[in-house]
């Protein structure tokens, strides 16, 4: 007994045999034997890779990796065969774009062309975002130094406070007595060597005075400490 | 290697790239037609038509052409950018069944897959006798995938193309729908011509096998199942240019023409005719030397 059946079986499935195309069997039988030889296997063919394939662009050894790819995963032969029969379609029901489509296409993305990270740009948008914001803390900067309170290198000068605190902007703060200035002084610039009652601390009625600058040689009401400890002052005092 | 030269091509797509001045427009105005024709196919409506070519327009356009930078000349502009279209669009309409826009992605589903469900259909089934059977086929198919809210379609986890996805389980369904119905039509065809040939009443037969048609079905099915195995041994030993040609010959319910495999395989057909000879004889081989095939035989 010889294998007789099955050397017919796929000698009319794979042969090409006259009678195999007239066989109603032949349908079943490599639907069965197709599915019996699917693995399941996916693979993706990127679209640069199927694009050479199919017009012809891969040399031996690409086709052959390709090959091998399609012969291990039915989908990526599904996916090729059908953009095999989706290109001829394409050659056999070619149609001409309308014209309004084309235009609205070239000006609508005529400003955006360029826009995405074009390697002629050689100052990107990022940067341009860096150098505001430089510019920006060094404006804040500039004002901070302006307004700074200087340091007088001179010892003997007075100290000129920029601002008087407003109790008035402290609305919650404790009801103490206020300093009461001077008669006849109202507007005047407060100085720092005057004296002025410490806020909060002072009873309402001191009359407790300070002398004025001119009057010591001492650092006034800034140096809790000795003369030594002011950096630069220790000649003041001597 | 490519026949055409596609130094033009690579000038106008570099030139995109760089922003050079007019290069977007001289690209549109290449491969608008292109890009048309490929939504026509797979969109259908005009108004379908005409979002779906500002899309693809756009998905060329997006984060800096990138797209576009993976062209390398290895192929005709037109052929990449169908292809790039045909994946745009398939990726939009993932997106809709992903949105649970189901009744709006059947309708752009079938557009999409329906000339690729009716060449599976048709090459799997030929022949002008099995128009109606292509046709339950192919409702058979929708059923399914439409089955338990479009269960099958959203199984799909990003492996493989979409449309690789889709069609490989197109194909699965149509094989299912194949082993299962097929012997019973050829029943009732059998008993149809029978019936015609003589219309008494009592010379209808039934729609049961008899017991030597069921023997027969069942001789076949053993030696169906017998042939699987010697042939997933001889595909292990073939190499993999020779697997591919077995599985493009059992994509088909017919034998395939060898310039047909050729266009698929991009080789020449001479090329082909030695394939398939040297596929016959590993076949052949393998069967005379299987141990399911002895014991077989040894059995009959």
């Amino acid at each position: 007994m010889t294998p007789g059946p099955l050397h017919a079986l796929f000698e009319r499935l794979f042969g090409g045999t006259d009678d195999a195309a007239k066989d109603s069997a032949h349908a079943r039988q490599t639907a069965h034997l197709a599915a019996d030889l699917d693995r399941g296997e996916s693979d993706a063919l990127d679209v640069v890779q199927l694009a050479a394939y199919l017009d012809g662009g891969l040399d031996e050894a690409k086709q052959n990796d390709l090959h091998a790819r399609l012969s291990q995963s039915p989908t990526a032969l599904h996916d090729l065969a059908s953009a095999d029969a989706f290109l001829e379609a394409m050659a056999a029901a070619r149609e001409t774009a309308p014209a309004d489509l084309v235009a609205s296409t070239i000006a609508i993305s005529r400003p955006a062309a360029t826009s995405p990270s074009s390697p002629r740009r050689s100052f990107p948008i990022w940067k341009w975002s860096g150098v505001a914001l430089a510019m920006a803390v060094a404006a804040i900067v500039a004002v901070v130094i302006v307004n700074r309170q200087p340091v007088p290198t001179d010892a003997t000068a007075p100290i000129t406070a920029k601002t008087v605190p407003n109790p008035a902007t402290a609305p919650d703060a404790p009801k103490v007595a206020q300093p009461q200035l001077p008669k006849g002084t109202d507007h005047a610039p407060v100085m720092a060597g005057k004296k002025m009652p410490p806020a909060n601390m002072a009873p309402e009625a001191s009359e407790e005075t300070m002398p004025l600058p001119s009057s010591r040689k001492e650092m006034p009401s800034m140096a809790p400490e000795s003369f030594d400890t002011v950096p630069g002052n220790s000649a003041v005092g001597q | 290697m490519v026949a055409v030269d596609t130094a033009q091509d690579r000038d106008v797509v570099r030139s995109v790239i760089e922003g050079k001045p007019q290069a977007w427009e001289r690209l549109v105005r290449r491969i608008a037609d292109t890009v048309w024709t490929a939504c026509r196919l797979l969109c259908g409506h005009d108004d379908d038509t005409r979002a779906a070519f500002s899309d693809v327009m756009e998905a060329l356009r997006a984060d800096g052409f990138r797209r576009l930078r993976h062209y390398n000349g290895s192929s005709r502009i037109e052929t990449f950018v169908a292809l790039i279209a045909r994946d745009v669009l398939a990726e939009r309409l993932l997106r809709l069944f992903q949105a649970h826009s189901e009744s709006d992605g059947w309708t752009a589903f079938e557009r999409f897959f329906a000339a690729d469900i009716n060449r599976i259909i048709n090459r799997r089934l030929p022949g002008a006798d099995r128009a109606d059977f292509r046709q339950d086929a192919y409702q058979d198919i929708c059923v399914a995938l439409i089955a338990d809210d479009y269960r099958r379609l959203k199984a799909y986890r990003g492996i493989g193309s979409f449309t690789g996805f889709v069609l490989h389980m197109v194909d699965r369904l149509l094989i299912d729908f194949i082993r299962s119905t097929m012997p019973l039509r050829q029943q009732r065809a059998e008993a149809a011509a029978i019936t015609t040939a003589a219309p008494e009443w009592e010379d209808i037969p039934s729609d049961q096998p008899s017991p030597e048609d069921a023997l027969l079905e069942q001789e076949g099915d053993r030696l169906l199942s017998l042939a699987s195995e010697v042939l997933r041994e001889a595909a292990a030993a073939l190499s993999e240019t020779e697997r591919l040609y077995l599985h493009i010959a059992l994509g088909s319910g017919e034998p395939i023409p060898a310039r047909e495999v050729a266009r698929l395989m991009r080789r020449p057909v001479e090329e082909v005719y030695k394939l398939k000879q040297r596929v016959m004889a590993r076949l052949r081989d393998t069967l005379d030397r299987h141990p399911a095939v002895k014991l077989w035989k040894a059995s009959v």
